[in-house]
């Protein structure tokens, strides 16, 4: 059945929109995207696909990647009436973190791109309130990235020792 | 004390009809018993502390008996579950609302060092913004550390010096040099 979708999906995105598709072992269709094209792929996926529950969307960082991008974004969505999972990514670069925001497409990515941008700091254009979501506005840096040192903090309140 | 006085017909009366104590001893063995709690209960600690305050383990036995969700109207702070560095402010607030004289248990480990989390978001225990009297360690505590803990809260309210009992004038008092208290040396000389 996924075969199927993967075909049609294929069939229906616009031209140099995919650079790869395929089924992993759980029927998951992956789809790698590019950037350029990728609000478009979504509609595409949401529209005539019929991926209209959106799951979760995440980032991944490979810091030690040799090769390639370091982040990708993955947005994983459903379709609840054929019970097929669609996960989207898109790599991008260290230097041009910067994507298209899905929440256009599903608004319920919009708290989970703020809480992307949040951790990993990826950029997402378009999106209608892009700020901090789980940490405070005076927190410097991005805590899940890989290069992130697991203890450093920046408290906000401290007391004066000896001194009550 | 006086002893046992007789009535007209000769009998026996056996109560105590007056005492002679400290100020101090006489108020701070009131505050021991009278503690109100604020449960500043941010984690899973709560269930632990849900359960010291409820009828099996009972609380209330030791005159801990009321959780007072205002500030103003409490005399312990206990400091109930992880404490993230974004709540640091709200916890230093209810802090410094509470009206002297004011007492903080640090329930749990997280409450006391940050426990397991080692990272950025969580603060490496609750006295990196107010002062902690009694550490209860345990993730999370049994009941019994947590009664062995408001005992210990209550023998240190008990033997604090003086009877206004101000935090900075406890510290001072603590951290200065050992005054010798009146007692049981005294009464000896007294008696012989």
């Amino acid at each position: 059945m996924s075969q199927a979708t993967l075909q049609s999906l294929s069939a229906a995105a616009p031209e140099d929109s995919i650079v790869s598709a395929e089924l992993d072992k759980d029927n998951t269709l992956v789809v790698v995207a590019k950037k350029q094209h990728v609000v478009e792929l979504a509609n595409t996926a949401k529209n005539e696909l019929g991926f209209n529950f959106p799951c979760y969307c995440t980032c991944i960082d490979n810091l030690t990647r040799t090769e390639g991008p370091r982040f990708a974004m993955v947005y994983q969505m459903r379709a609840l009436e054929r019970g097929e999972t669609l996960r989207l990514k898109i790599e991008l670069e260290e230097s041009d973190l910067k994507m298209d925001t899905l929440s256009t497409v599903w608004p319920a990515f919009n708290w989970l791109e703020r809480e992307t941008f949040d951790m990993y700091g990826v950029e997402f254009n378009g999106h209608p309130d892009l700020r901090r979501i789980y940490l405070y506005d005076e927190f410097k840096g991005y805590p899940l990235r890989k290069d992130y040192p697991k203890t450093k903090r920046q408290p906000l309140a401290r007391r004066e020792w000896g001194n009550e | 004390m006086c002893g046992a006085k007789k009535r007209s017909d000769g009998t026996k009366i056996m109560a105590l009809e007056l005492t002679t104590t400290r100020l101090e001893d006489a108020a701070n063995w009131g505050r021991k018993f009278s503690l109100f709690t604020y449960p500043f209960v941010t984690a899973c600690c709560g269930m632990e502390f849900m359960s010291v305050a409820a009828p099996k383990y009972d609380l209330a036995r030791f005159g801990a008996e009321f959780p007072r969700f205002s500030p103003r109207q409490s005399d312990l702070l206990m400091v109930v579950g992880t404490i993230t560095e974004k709540q640091g402010p709200a916890l230093k607030r209810v802090y410094e609302q509470m009206a002297e004289p004011k007492w903080v248990i640090a329930f749990g480990v997280c409450a006391s060092t940050g426990g397991f989390y080692q990272n950025y978001h969580a603060m490496p225990g609750c006295d990196q913004v107010i002062p902690v009297d009694v550490y209860i360690p345990g993730c999370p505590p049994r009941p019994e550390q947590v009664l062995d803990g408001l005992i210990l809260l209550q023998n240190k309210i008990q033997d604090s010096r003086g009877h206004s009992q101000v935090r900075h004038k406890r510290e001072q008092i603590t951290l200065g040099e050992e005054q010798p208290r009146f007692s049981g040396e005294a009464k000896q000389v007294g008696q012989s």
